[in-house]
C-alpha cells in the first residue's frame, strides 16, 4: 500500500509540473480548448490509474503525453468526428490570447494559425519537437512511429509553414513589438 | 561526414540535394548534436513556440486546477480502476469520464495523523525547484485560490500572513484530497529556491484532541506537523530543521489557536 501511495503522488506531482504541456497537446490534437480542458482531466485520471506503470527511466512528460495521445485517438477523435465537430483553429485561437493586447495577438494568431492549419500527424509532430523540445527520437517514441517519420512530417510540415518564416522576419515581428 | 550550416540551412528549406538529405536524416537520427545545430538554424524554432506562449491560457489553467482539485476521481486516493472511459461528446465529456470510471478509495472516516503525514512527505519528496520555480500567480489569482481552499476546509488561512512568512516566497494555494477530506496545500520556496509546503487537513470528524508541535524527517525532508481538534497542520520541506522549526512556530502562533477557536 505506502508504495502505491508513493506511484500516486509521484503521478500528481508530475501532472503538476507538465499540466500546461499536456493541455497544449490536447490542444493542439482536438483544435478546441473545451475538449482540450477534457482530455487534459482524462489524461490525468488515466495517469493516476496507470500510476504503478510509471518507470524512474521514463521521461514524465513523453508519459503524460504519450497517455494523451491514446486516449486521443481511442475515444475522443471518433466521437467528435461521429458528431461532425471538424477543427475550427481560427475559432479556438480567439480563446489562447489576451484580447487586450491586439497586435500580439495578430502575430500570434497567425502563426498558430498556420499550425493548426496542418494535418493532424504533422501537427502534433511540430508541437514535440518545436514547442516541447523533445529530441526526434523522444517525439518518435511518444508517436509510435519511426524516427525518419518525425523528420519527413516535420519537413513536410517545414515547407507548409515557409510563409511564416519569412514573415517572422518582417511584418509580424515588428507587430509584436509596436 | 561533416554538414556545414549552409547544407543545414538548404536541408532547413528543402533545396538540399535529395540523397545528401536522405544521409543528412541518417546521421540525425544518430547525432543528437546534429540535431540541435539543426534546430539552432531553424526559424521555425523561434518562431512557433512564441505563438504558443500564452496556450494554456492562465485563466483556463487555473479553471482546469479548480475543477480537477473538486473532482473525487482525483482527490481521492486511487486504489482499483475497474471499468473502461466511455465519452460523450463536447461539454459533457468531463461529466462522462467522471461518472464512468469506478474508483474505490480507502474509507473516508477519520484519518490517522502518520497516513496523511506519510503521504504529503512523500508528495513533497517528489517536488523540485522548478516545480515551483515559474509559478508566477497574479494577486488575484492568489485571491482566488485563498478563497477556494478557505471554502474547502472551513479556516480562515490568513492569506496576509502566509504572503509576509519570510524568508519564503509565497506561491500557490491548491485543493487536494485525502480520504475524502479536504486537504489544502499552500506552495512556498525559499531563497535558493527549495520547494516547502505548508498542508491543512480538515478531519472528517473531530478527533476530540489536540497534538502538540512534533518534529521530525519525512522522506529525507525535515517537517513538523501538530493539531487541533477540527484540522491537521503540516509544514515540510528541504533539510534545514532549524529553518522549518521557525516556520511552524509563526503557523502554529497563527493558525493552532483560530483552529481550536472555530
Amino acid at each position: 500500500m505506502r508504495g502505491r501511495s508513493k506511484e500516486d503522488g509521484r503521478v500528481r506531482a508530475a501532472v503538476e509540473t507538465y499540466l500546461p504541456a499536456i493541455w497544449r497537446f490536447a490542444f493542439v490534437l482536438s483544435g478546441d480548448a473545451d475538449t482540450a480542458d477534457d482530455l487534459t482531466q482524462a489524461t490525468c485520471l488515466r495517469a493516476l490509474e496507470k500510476a504503478h506503470q510509471f518507470r524512474d527511466e521514463q521521461s514524465p512528460v513523453g508519459w503524460l503525453l504519450t497517455i494523451c495521445r491514446s486516449i486521443w485517438l481511442n475515444q475522443i477523435r471518433a466521437e467528435k468526428l461521429r458528431t461532425s465537430k471538424s477543427l475550427d483553429a481560427a475559432a479556438a485561437l480567439n480563446q489562447l490570447h489576451d484580447r487586450s493586447d491586439v497586435e500580439t495577438t495578430l502575430a500570434a494568431n497567425r502563426v498558430l494559425a498556420e499550425v493548426m492549419a496542418l494535418p493532424e500527424a504533422q501537427r502534433e509532430t511540430v508541437i514535440l519537437v518545436y514547442v516541447e523540445g523533445f529530441t526526434y527520437r523522444e517525439a518518435a517514441k511518444i508517436l509510435s512511429v519511426p524516427i525518419g517519420t518525425v523528420m519527413s512530417r516535420l519537413s513536410v510540415a517545414r515547407k507548409k509553414l515557409s510563409k511564416l518564416q519569412t514573415s517572422a522576419l518582417d511584418g509580424d515581428k515588428s507587430m509584436i513589438g509596436r | 561526414m561533416r554538414y556545414s550550416d549552409k547544407d543545414l540551412h538548404d536541408y532547413l528549406s528543402g533545396t538540399l540535394d535529395k540523397d545528401v538529405a536522405e544521409a543528412l536524416e541518417h546521421a540525425l537520427s544518430k547525432d543528437a548534436a546534429l540535431e540541435k545545430r539543426l534546430l539552432a538554424l531553424d526559424p521555425l524554432s523561434e518562431t512557433i513556440p512564441e505563438a504558443f506562449d500564452n496556450c494554456p491560457p492562465a485563466d483556463r489553467l487555473q479553471s482546469l486546477r479548480q475543477r480537477m482539485a473538486t473532482d473525487p476521481a482525483w482527490t481521492a486516493p486511487v486504489r482499483v480502476w475497474k471499468r473502461p472511459l466511455a465519452f460523450a461528446a463536447g461539454a459533457g465529456v468531463a461529466g462522462a469520464i467522471v461518472a464512468s470510471v469506478l474508483f474505490l478509495a480507502v474509507g473516508t472516516g477519520p484519518q490517522p495523523a502518520a497516513d496523511w503525514h506519510q503521504q504529503v512527505a512523500a508528495y513533497q519528496a517528489l517536488y523540485v525547484p522548478d516545480t515551483v520555480l515559474n509559478i508566477e500567480p497574479t494577486s488575484e489569482a492568489l485571491q482566488q485560490q485563498f478563497r477556494d481552499a478557505e471554502a474547502a476546509i472551513g479556516l480562515d488561512l490568513q492569506p496576509d500572513v502566509l504572503v509576509d512568512l519570510e524568508p519564503l516566497t509565497l506561491k500557490r494555494a491548491q485543493i487536494l484530497g485525502y480520504r475524502g477530506a479536504p486537504l489544502v496545500q499552500i506552495a512556498f520556496s525559499t531563497p535558493d529556491g527549495t520547494p516547502v509546503a505548508f498542508c491543512i487537513l480538515r478531519y472528517n470528524e473531530p478527533s476530540g484532541s489536540a497534538e502538540k508541535t512534533a518534529y521530525a524527517e519525512m522522506e529525507g525532508l525535515a517537517s513538523a506537523t501538530w493539531a487541533t481538534d477540527t484540522h491537521g497542520f503540516m509544514v515540510i520541506g528541504g533539510e534545514d530543521e532549524a529553518e522549518i522549526k521557525r516556520i511552524a512556530e509563526r503557523l502554529v502562533a497563527t493558525f493552532g489557536a483560530r483552529a481550536q477557536d472555530s
